[in-house]
């Protein structure tokens, strides 16, 4: 019970992670049906970017917090400066392209941002400052790291008033309007440009939050830490049906768990002859079952094909 | 014996109730017209029919046999072929081409055959393309076939989707707004065009918002309104119905 | 109808592809002819994935699985692993078949799903293939783990070895030359079979699905058999070339499997132009010599600025990165596109 309770926690902050960044697959294909293939690599961009920071507000002599909200901000400012120069330089030229051009532009835009910061900070991994969060408490046998309280807190909370401003706001609204029908929206006198450019936006910034939970919850960043990552929430994305908000949250949360439990009990299960390092085995094939039994994944919406 | 019996059919998406307990008859070599307002159901029926949709309830009889639902290319093979109503034929392949895939279902080269290109799989080829070529001769696009079909007008589209639907030898064609967007004389040629069908013993099921064009052409007509049939008789007795001139006129007249 | 086959080049094309090995080992170096072998694999992996992309228009992402498969079918059947030590002409066709099983199991379930689910299911595929090659170590031992497999045998037919230099007609005959007219055969075949299906009922019934799947099974297509065809023989090539490496390079690890090798074929079909063969040739060729080319960086810069300011390996995949970037915004078709893709392309 204690190593199950254990393994839900571990998985609940790794799908909160993943809940972030599925989140800003899903904006973006909401509207442009395109696979944001960098935008894992924003993740990886938005943890190193803290990293730096951080270290150096504390070697400054910054407190905790001020060093962890200067950190937030620094790589909160540099992924939406990216995520809009991405999608101004390499998918709105090619917005009426052939659909696998965007697709490729975006694996060389990955490539861009992996090499480039590979070139500033080097190709070996970096050590995330110790915030000294990480000391875990005891709760009924339970390890519990006031590290893991920050993430998992901290991520609903941003997650749900996201969801809430998008339901309820008139800008939600807007976007809403034109991921359901770009044209139609435009005549109603939204300009949907701005809303593309909103969602890259909001998916970069969270992208930047999901990259210094990361960094701070592994304690380590690397160059190509986005690329699994990415892959993890889009597929995250896709399980919870993807284009849907609510959707991406619950498939990222998800997955987050089945993870942890099947990293957790796959041997228990199989008398050792598979263990954790099949991990992600277990989350696709979760994946493709699903997608088997209902295709537009779990909240998406079954909409019959317009014949 | 009926060529196709509709009995019952009922199809709902969410909450909207497309189509409700829709009965339809279509005899050898007849033609019967499906009319209705805007939003009828009519397209959805022929979504039924044709296995693009699965229905909620009602059987589908095909020659005696039952229709297998959700499964558009068995439905095809059985010999209920469509055109579409916002005309879908395969925009760049040739027009000659889009006509030769009509051809698949009836020939059986493979793999093998295409990488050995023996004499049997030539022969087979060359019909094709012969058969193709009749074809087009057939509604009259026989100067066209080597052009690619979306730079076709739209009225040609139309007459293409018609001969890659015969490429296929169907018992039953049905027409989804044929001539939709056509001027007077436009709607001659297909008038005439589907009394030729019929003449070669194919019997058609035709959508058409326009009551007088289709009047002229079919034996009998049902009337959907609502996803329900409103009515069904002879085209006399369709333009004299109180309740068809009612559901027309209350939803704004098309003709 | 009668196929049109490849236009007969004039002899002079034939004969330099004929010597192209030579030229470049007098030019370049024996280096450059390894380079070379390797990228025929890679043409030969390009035309299979185009069949799956350009024919039958399905976005697959996790095509390597295929080669890995051949690769490892390869070394499991001709290494001191097991101990056996199969002939190429028997271990092909076993590697065809285990690759086109595999094509099979995961097509059959997941070809009714649209087309960007599908891309994510094949990614998947691809990532358990990687994980299973890393962790299938107990209780048989029978991938070897990440060390992989090592002292894989040559690639031989008979007696004749393609590890060692030979002498033909007096001429001496490299190792490396030896092998790139062994591959060279591989991919004239693979285009030829690819050319003719090309032009065939099959090809035609796959285009139709590529343009409008819902019209094509309306017109009697059985669109779900005609994709699995596509994603079995997809397969088969993708296998094909893997047991030739396998053979080639003498050993195999799972870290010639990942997913950005799958992209990186991907990138080869779309670059060069989807569908149509030629392109497809250009963008491997291309992709393949791309690196190699940006290899000597560290060199320049030494010879420029007296010093390395770039790690040259880092600026080789920037290059690369930047390169991909700016020929799908230059020629977003791709660079020899079919023409039924330019038009596409031009009429939208």
């Amino acid at each position: 019970m204690v190593t199950f309770l254990q393994q839900v926690l571990n998985g609940l902050t790794l799908g909160c992670i993943y809940a972030l960044v599925a989140l800003g697959y899903t904006l973006v294909y909401g509207i442009l049906e395109l696979i944001n293939f960098a935008h894992g690599d924003l993740v990886m961009i938005g943890a190193l970017v803290s990293l730096s920071l951080v270290r150096i507000l504390l070697g400054w002599g910054a407190p905790l917090p001020v060093a962890l909200a200067g950190g937030l901000v620094g790589a909160m400012g540099a992924c939406v400066l990216l995520g809009i120069a991405l999608e101004r330089l390499a998918y709105r030229p090619l917005r009426h392209a052939p659909k696998l051009a965007p697709l490729i532009t975006a694996i060389g835009m990955s490539m861009v941002l992996e090499q480039s910061s590979a070139l500033l900070w080097g190709r070996g991994y970096r050590s995330f400052p110790d915030l000294g969060l990480t000391h875990s408490l005891t709760l009924g046998g339970v390890l519990i790291s006031p590290l893991q309280g920050v993430i998992v807190l901290g991520s609903l909370g941003l997650l749900g008033s996201l969801l809430w401003l998008i339901q309820r706001s008139a800008l939600g609204r807007a976007m809403r309007a034109t991921a359901q029908n770009p044209v139609a929206a435009q005549l109603q006198g939204i300009d949907t440009e701005r809303m593309i450019t909103l969602a890259f936006v909001i998916g970069a910034a969270l992208a930047a939050v999901a990259g210094l939970m990361v960094g701070a919850y592994y304690q380590v960043a690397h160059y190509t830490m986005g690329f699994m990552l990415g892959l993890k929430a889009f597929t995250a994305a896709v399980l919870g049906g993807i284009g849907n908000l609510s959707g991406a949250v619950l498939g990222g949360i998800l997955l987050g768990l089945l993870e942890a439990l099947g990293a957790g009990y796959l041997g228990d299960w199989t008398g050792n002859l598979f263990g954790s390092n099949y991990k992600d085995v277990f989350s696709f094939a979760t994946l493709i079952l699903v997608l088997l039994f209902h295709p537009s994944g779990l909240l998406g919406r079954h909409a019959p094909e317009k014949v | 014996m009926s060529l196709l019996e509709a009995r019952g059919i009922s199809k709902h998406f969410g909450g909207v109730q497309a189509l409700q307990n829709v009965y339809l008859t279509v005899e050898p070599a007849s033609i019967v017209g499906l009319i209705g307002p805007n939003g009828a159901g009519k397209t959805t029926f022929f979504n039924v029919l044709t296995g693009v949709y699965v229905p909620d309830g009602g059987t589908l009889t095909f020659a005696g046999q039952p229709l297998p639902a959700g499964q558009p290319h068995r439905v095809a093979r059985a010999g209920l072929v469509r055109t579409f109503q916002n005309i879908r034929v395969f925009p760049q392949m040739s027009v000659l081409e889009n006509v030769m895939v009509g051809f698949h279902g009836r020939t059986r080269s493979g793999l093998l055959g295409a990488w050995f290109n023996g004499p049997a799989v030539r022969r087979e080829e060359r019909e094709i393309r012969e058969g193709a070529q009749e074809l087009l001769k057939w509604v009259g696009l026989q100067e066209m076939a080597r052009r690619v079909a979306s730079t076709l007008s739209y009225g040609a589209q139309r007459r293409l989707e018609i001969a890659r639907a015969l490429a296929t030898s169907p018992r039953l064609l049905a027409l989804d707004e044929p001539v939709a967007g056509m001027n007077g004389a436009e709607r001659g040629h297909m008038a005439e065009l589907i009394l030729r069908i019929r003449a070669a013993g194919i019997a058609l099921l035709v959508i058409e918002h326009d009551v007088r064009w289709i009047a002229q052409l079919c034996e009998r007509i049902t009337v959907l309104d609502h996803g329900q049939r409103l009515a069904e008789g002879t085209p006399a007795e369709i333009q004299d119905n109180p309740q068809v001139i009612e559901a027309y006129l209350g939803h704004g007249s098309h003709g | 109808m009668i196929v049109p086959l490849p236009r007969f080049k004039p002899l002079w094309i034939f004969l330099g592809i004929l010597l192209l090995p030579w030229v470049i080992e007098g030019l370049l170096g024996r280096g450059w002819v390894r380079i070379l072998d390797f990228a025929l694999l890679s043409v030969l992996l390009a035309v299979g994935l185009n069949i799956v992309v350009g024919y039958a228009g399905l976005l697959d992402l996790g095509f390597i699985a295929f080669f890995g498969v051949g690769a490892y079918a390869y070394a499991l059947l001709a290494s001191p692993q097991f101990g056996l030590h199969w002939p190429l002409w028997a271990i092909l066709p076993t590697g065809v078949l285990v690759a086109a099983s595999f094509g099979v199991a995961l097509g059959w379930p997941t070809l009714g799903l649209r087309g960007d689910y599908l891309a994510i299911v094949t990614m998947g595929f691809g990532e358990i293939i990687r994980v299973f090659l890393n962790n299938l170590t107990a209780p048989v031992n029978i991938t070897n783990g990440p060390q992989g497999i090592t002292m894989i045998d040559a690639l031989h037919l008979g007696t004749w070895s393609f590890a060692r230099p030979h002498r033909v007609l007096g001429l001496p005959l490299p190792a490396l030359v030896g092998t790139y007219y062994l591959f060279l055969l591989f991919v004239l075949l693979a285009l030829f079979l690819s050319r003719r299906l090309e032009y065939s009922r099959i090809g035609r019934a796959w285009m139709a699905i590529r343009e409008d799947e819902i019209a094509a099974a309306s017109m009697g297509l059985d669109t779900r058999r005609l994709k699995l065809l596509a994603y079995a023989l997809g397969a088969v090539f993708g296998g094909v070339a893997g047991g030739l490496f396998a053979g080639f390079q003498g050993f195999v690890s799972p870290e010639s499997f990942t997913l950005q090798e799958s992209v990186m074929i991907l990138c080869m079909v779309v670059l060069g132009g989807m569908g149509n063969l030629r392109g497809v040739v250009a963008g491997a060729l291309l992709l393949a010599f791309l690196p190699e080319v940006l290899r000597p960086l560290g060199g320049w810069q030494q010879h420029w600025f007296h010093r390395v300011l770039i790690d040259p390996s880092t600026l080789r995949l920037l290059l690369f990165g930047v390169t991909l970037v700016v020929l799908m915004r230059w020629r977003p078709e791709g660079l020899l596109p079919s023409r039924a893709r330019a038009r596409e392309w031009h009429t939208s």
